[in-house]
């Protein structure tokens, strides 16, 4: 696994367990818009791989929101919603893209 | 005497010259934010937000276009200078309310608050209270924002229109780059977009959101999910014969992207984001439905399957998450065309000179950017290869407005989405029909932005007078909901209120001018709020405020002192009580047990 899908895994796990401990709220307003504004959008944006800058970047950001999203309303409709689940939810999903690209990556340099 | 090698001076020249304009530009922005302090509250003129500006703003406005034009007339853009200008740009259009008055403006931000707030308190939801819980998803990401974030939710939509604003000009500019290799063609079209926006949408909504998927999936469908006719064109195929010529004009299609894995990423990711779409909005699907369908039909999508998968996502929608919605309400219907544009043109243009000049420009900005976009197009259709696919996602949109009228608002949708096309071609008609290295029309595109900058802030913030509060009022509503219990009804006047915000599902709310004829006969309208009153178990609460007035004094929707008698009729027949308040709102309690003639 490379070292950036390394970092990403880590900061996806990483990231909702901080939100659990009682930060500053500097750093807890930081660790939340990391997790649900950039985090997913990258792993997307790394397995898309655009060559465009602007685009790399709107999925970042778009891409993340439509994970928040997607994770938010599955929650809602099991009736099982918290922001702390959310957050869970929006980091494994992270992590399982980065996995999934990297599996990807793998099967095709073999 | 020391001779600088011209090498070396070119050299500094396109190091130098970008830092100087971004300075330049970033100093204008400053000059044109530095005395909106000046501006008082409430904003009352008939012409709304661009009456209140100071003269620097302008003036920093009119130098930021200057330094554009300058910035785009090298040879090779800089890229980065060229998106800070952008952005500043946006700032000055999008973020100047929010300098201004540190409350969100529009009764519809407040109100998406509160269903975002009522998800969070429900932690499920209750298709039954309204459409919008038959589409939560946005309001769902929303509330997970809110509840993992400082931010307060009045924050959060304060700042929506800017972070918007550029989420959708970045949007435009890598819809462009899709479509041409030209860094001129690219930057203009996205300053073209900024000033050509007056549609108000850049609210925190999920419209707004949904449209910055459209744009990236839009890009997706163009870049890596896009192909390429070859061999004989579609008209040569069908005089060939339509049964053997066009299947192989189909077959004879190319990808763009030639990448196999990055094309199954980039079909992986339409359909996710088409899937969030289909959650959180109503009427977005669609537009990327026909999007795609029309790249498919004209031999542009190398993935014909795919606006299947977006229909079957749309429908599985409407009939599991928003069939409660759909029982009563048919998504699509073929509506009389002069109903539909009627509801969406002919009812909007009432009121006083002021808020009919502003809705008037706003109708002109649309046929002037129409205009715009069909001399671009006249001039570059000369242009080879030619690519139909901005002239179909520049149509397509509109094709929606005879179908549903949207509530009065499918026109202005439909201008939204046709919008980053608009400004395509637009853009081309500045920069000539064949590829140019350099950007000629320097002075024009210069007074062109200038002056359609002062229309789309005339048009886009024309109500100002009553879609913007103070935070007095603000506080004021707070006062309603101490008064009154849940349960009640709350009835406002006009939609110009910042209510809703809380406790969304626990009260039951009417509007005036939307339950009583326009303009408003006192003695009817009067019967009206009595009957609602009486009908509710725990009452009703009639609140007034100074933008609900404001509204209606600039739409025309009542004469002046007409409102002051539908109150002195329910205090004097309805056995209505005047509750003490701060003087920022009046609220009248009518309770059911009271009667009166």
């Amino acid at each position: 696994m490379s070292t950036t899908s390394r970092i990403l895994v880590g900061a996806a796990l990483a990231a909702p367990l901080l939100l659990l401990m009682p930060l500053p709220a500097v750093i807890s307003g930081g660790v939340a818009l990391a997790l649900l504004g950039v985090l997913p959008g990258a792993a997307l944006s790394r397995a898309l791989a655009p060559d465009d800058p602007v685009l790399a970047v709107l999925v970042t950001v778009a891409g993340s929101v439509a994970v928040t999203i997607a994770v938010s309303t599955v929650l809602l409709y099991l009736r099982v919603w918290s922001g702390p689940a959310a957050a869970v939810g929006v980091g494994l999903i992270t992590a399982a893209i980065v996995l999934g690209c990297e599996r990807g990556r793998a099967r095709d340099l073999v | 005497m020391t001779v600088v090698p011209l090498r070396v001076l070119d050299v500094v020249h396109d190091r130098v010259r970008p830092v100087i304009l971004g300075a330049i530009g970033t100093a204008a922005a400053l000059l044109a934010v530095s005395g909106l302090s000046q501006v008082r509250l409430p904003i009352t003129s008939d012409y709304g937000l661009v009456a209140v500006l100071p003269p620097s703003f302008w003036w920093g406005l009119m130098a930021l276009h200057l330094v554009f034009v300058l910035a785009l007339a090298v040879r090779k853009p800089e890229p980065l200078l060229m998106a800070l200008l952008v952005a500043l740009l946006v700032v000055l259009l999008y973020a100047t309310p929010a300098l201004i008055d540190p409350v969100p403006r529009l009764e519809v931000s407040w109100r998406h608050l509160g269903i975002a707030d009522e998800l969070a308190r429900a932690r499920g939801v209750d298709p039954t209270i309204d459409a919008y819980f038959n589409w939560p998803g946005f309001f769902a990401g929303l509330a997970t924002f809110l509840d993992l974030t400082p931010f307060s939710p009045a924050q959060v939509a304060l700042v929506a229109p800017v972070l918007n604003g550029l989420l959708w000009v970045f949007g435009v500019v890598a819809v462009v780059s899709s479509l041409t290799p030209s860094r001129h063609h690219v930057w203009l079209a996205a300053w073209l977009f900024a000033v050509l926006n007056w549609i108000d949408q850049d609210y925190l909504s999920p419209q707004a959101f949904a449209f910055t998927l459209y744009l990236v999936v839009v890009v997706l469908l163009l870049r890596y999910l896009g192909a390429v006719p070859r061999g004989p064109s579609l008209r040569e195929a069908v005089r060939s014969g339509v049964r053997h010529g066009v299947p192989r004009w189909w077959q004879g299609r190319v990808p763009n992207e030639p990448d196999a894995r990055r094309r199954v990423t980039a079909l992986l990711l339409a359909v996710g984001l088409g899937a969030v779409m289909v959650v959180s909005h109503q009427l977005s699907p669609f537009m990327l439905l026909g999007a795609a369908t029309l790249l498919a039909l004209s031999g542009r999508l190398w993935v014909p399957h795919l606006p299947v998968l977006l229909g079957l996502l749309a429908v599985l929608w409407l009939t599991t998450g928003a069939s409660v919605y759909l029982a009563g309400h048919p998504v699509l219907f073929v509506q009389d065309v002069g109903q539909s544009t009627g509801a969406n043109v002919a009812q909007r243009v009432t009121g006083s000179p002021g808020h009919l000049l502003v809705v008037q420009l706003r109708v002109a900005l649309t046929a002037a950017a129409l205009a715009l976009a069909a001399l671009g197009w006249w001039r570059m259709r000369s242009r080879t290869p030619r690519d139909p696919r901005p002239t179909l996602l520049l149509v397509f949109p509109f094709a929606l407005v005879p179908v549903q009228s949207y509530g009065g608002e499918m026109l202005m949708r439909s201008t939204l989405f046709s919008l980053p096309f608009m400004a395509y071609y637009a853009a081309g008609l500045f920069l000539g029909g064949a590829r140019t290295r350099g950007f000629r029309a320097r002075p024009t595109v210069a007074l062109v932005a200038a002056a359609a900058s002062g229309v789309v802030l005339t048009g886009h913030y024309g109500n100002a007078a009553f879609d913007t509060f103070t935070p007095a009022e603000v506080r004021s509503v707070d006062r309603l909901y101490q008064v009154a219990p849940p349960g009640s009804l709350l009835v406002a006047v006009t939609h110009a209120s910042a209510w809703k915000a809380q406790d969304y599902a626990d009260y039951r709310y009417a509007v005036v001018t939307d339950d009583c004829a326009l303009p408003l006969d006192a003695r009817e309208c009067y019967r009206v709020v009595r009957d609602q009153a009486f009908e509710s178990s725990t009452g009703a609460f009639l609140f007034v405020t100074r933008a609900q007035e404001e509204s209606l004094r600039l739409r025309g929707d009542a004469a002046p002192g007409v409102l002051d008698e539908i109150e002195r009729l329910l205090v004097t027949r309805a056995g209505a009580r005047v509750l003490p308040t701060d003087g920022a709102i009046r609220i009248l309690r009518i309770d059911p047990q009271e009667q009166g003639p």
